[in-house]
């Protein structure tokens, strides 16, 4: 979509085995995110996707390899100081407080802000973005709609002010003009914020449009990476993906 | 008489409801049935007595230091003994709390004795009347203060950001920690408000009724029932299950005689399972 900024790197992961019990599920996974790049993550159900952005967000540990944010190792650093320090995951399914109201959700998403001066400018720049939210404020994240709920998850990740967004699944289970609104205002977001974004989906499309470079990741494995561009004209990804 | 009784019933329920409430919350929010509740409100009835002897002190005025303590205790029980077996499901929580319980009680017994204490202030004689009622300033000052705090309570939890952590580790765990909330801390915090609570209450019950270090199984009932009645993690819920426990207590003294008091509550208990298995308001409230 963009050209990379600058490629100062700001998420290095290195030779990442991971697992639940017995069954691994990422084999020496490695993977680079520049500062103010997006980077796409290809692959199909149980390749691995979630699992290896729930390591970076910290919920799950590797069994072996590293990570490193902004020059310093964070393989064993707790989840709460890594939101701390910029890293929000956008979760698949959404995942919101369904008993609490949008505006509480969204608030609860500034929870690690150490500047909380800042909340009232975020605020207004999540409901800028999805002025729907803004109309719905009172109202139960349980109670919006599919398309809303995922604003809702979106505007509560950039509550925390991030430096790298994990975007899991936007599209999934979303109506087509429901996922243009929400691509179009994560573009905003990249063109507005210096952020950088790791962008994990199953819509191949949609990501190898939206990311400057992607991975391919197949059961656990990374069996691809390079520019977006030319992974799109990859024969081998245009046969096992977009189905052409 | 039935307005004294309706009185008394309110004026006790209030006490009852704020019990309720320490123990739902804890239900509310982590899933654990903490079976020491009684005994940390015996706890905070204990210590109560203690700087009453020691300081000559108004027994009020012992409260919020009664609250602290239980409040740094629930914080360290649970953050480095129930949390370690947190996922282990409610029969094994239960289990952990049984033991605390007794833990508890012996502590007690170590410290105080098996005798019974009650602090015994200058003006628990003194009342007035209310339309032919006789209404005690001690049992009025209890009311109050229970429901101040059962009230501040359930605005913290509603209000503040930190309220909000605590129903959000509640409502989706997972969520919680992407958002930036140290759950371990929230549950701690949890546990130690519910307890802290529980010590504040044990100031107010100990102006009310003496207590002995065993006196805890009494209150784990009410405080069951109170909070079964309202609903199971339901604040609102409990304060009202608070008032109709009162209620049903002072009357079945009224009509039948205190020795057919906790008949007539577990005969009503029984009612409320089989008919009205949720509580008053039928939902869950929580997830």
């Amino acid at each position: 979509m963009t050209e990379p900024r600058e490629k100062l790197e700001l998420l290095t992961v290195r030779d990442l085995d991971a697992g639940y019990g017995d069954a691994q599920i990422l084999w020496g996974v490695s993977l680079g995110i520049a500062q103010g790049e997006i980077v796409g993550l290809l692959g199909g159900n149980g390749a691995g996707k979630t699992t290896l952005l729930n390591i970076i967000s910290g919920l799950n540990s590797p069994k072996t390899g590293s990570i490193h944010y902004l020059g310093e190792e964070i393989t064993h650093v707790n989840t709460y100081n890594r939101v701390r320090s910029g890293i929000t995951q956008i979760p698949e399914g959404r995942q919101l407080f369904p008993g609490l109201t949008v505006r509480q959700n969204l608030l609860l998403g500034s929870f690690s802000l150490a500047d909380k001066s800042r909340v009232p400018e975020e605020l207004d720049f999540v409901f800028d973005l999805f002025p729907i939210l803004s109309e719905r404020q009172k109202q139960l994240a349980g109670t919006l709609s599919g398309g809303e709920q995922q604003m809702c998850a979106l505007g509560r990740g950039l509550m925390s002010n991030p430096k790298l967004i994990l975007v899991d699944e936007l599209s999934l289970g979303l109506a087509p003009v429901a996922v243009e609104r929400i691509v179009e205002a994560l573009k905003k977001v990249y063109r507005e914020k210096s952020l950088s974004i790791l962008v994990v989906e199953q819509d191949v499309h949609l990501c190898l449009e939206l990311s400057t470079t992607a991975y391919v990741l197949e059961t656990g494995h990374i069996v691809k990476q390079g520019p977006s561009e030319e992974l799109a004209k990859d024969p081998q990804i245009r046969k096992s993906y977009l189905g052409i | 008489m039935i307005l004294q009784m309706i009185i008394n019933g309110l004026l006790v329920g209030g006490l009852y409801a704020s019990i309720g409430v320490s123990f739902s919350l804890v239900y509310g929010i982590m899933g654990i049935i903490n079976l020491a509740q009684g005994t940390q409100i015996i706890l905070g009835a204990y210590l109560t007595c203690a700087m009453v002897q020691f300081f000559h002190i108004d027994p009020f005025l012992t409260l919020p230091v009664s609250g602290f303590v239980l409040f740094c205790w629930g914080y360290a029980i649970q953050r480095c003994i129930i949390n370690m077996v947190g996922k282990g499901g409610v029969v094994l929580t239960s289990l952990l709390t049984f033991g605390l319980n007794l833990v508890l009680i012996n502590i007690i017994l170590l410290i105080w004795n098996a005798d019974f204490r009650g602090v015994n202030p200058a003006y628990a004689g003194k009342n007035f009347e209310l339309f032919g009622a006789t209404i005690p300033y001690v049992r009025l000052a209890v009311f109050f203060v229970a429901v101040v705090a059962t009230v501040s309570l359930h605005w913290f939890l509603g209000h503040t950001q930190t309220g909000n952590a605590i129903h959000a580790s509640a409502q989706n765990k997972r969520a919680a920690q992407i958002v930036g909330i140290n759950i371990r801390h929230s549950y701690a915090l949890t546990f130690a408000i519910s307890s802290g609570l529980a010590g504040a209450m044990g100031t107010l019950y100990v102006i009310l009724k003496p207590v002995s270090p065993f006196s805890g199984a009494d209150l784990l009932m009410i405080l069951f029932l109170v909070a079964v009645l309202g609903g199971l993690g339901n604040i609102p819920g409990a304060l009202l299950g608070g008032v109709v426990m009162g209620l049903t207590d002072s009357f079945s003294v009224l009509c039948l005689g205190m020795q057919y008091q906790k008949i007539v509550l577990f005969l009503g208990f029984i009612l409320v399972l089989i008919f009205l298995p949720r509580g008053f308001f039928g939902r869950r409230f929580y997830g």
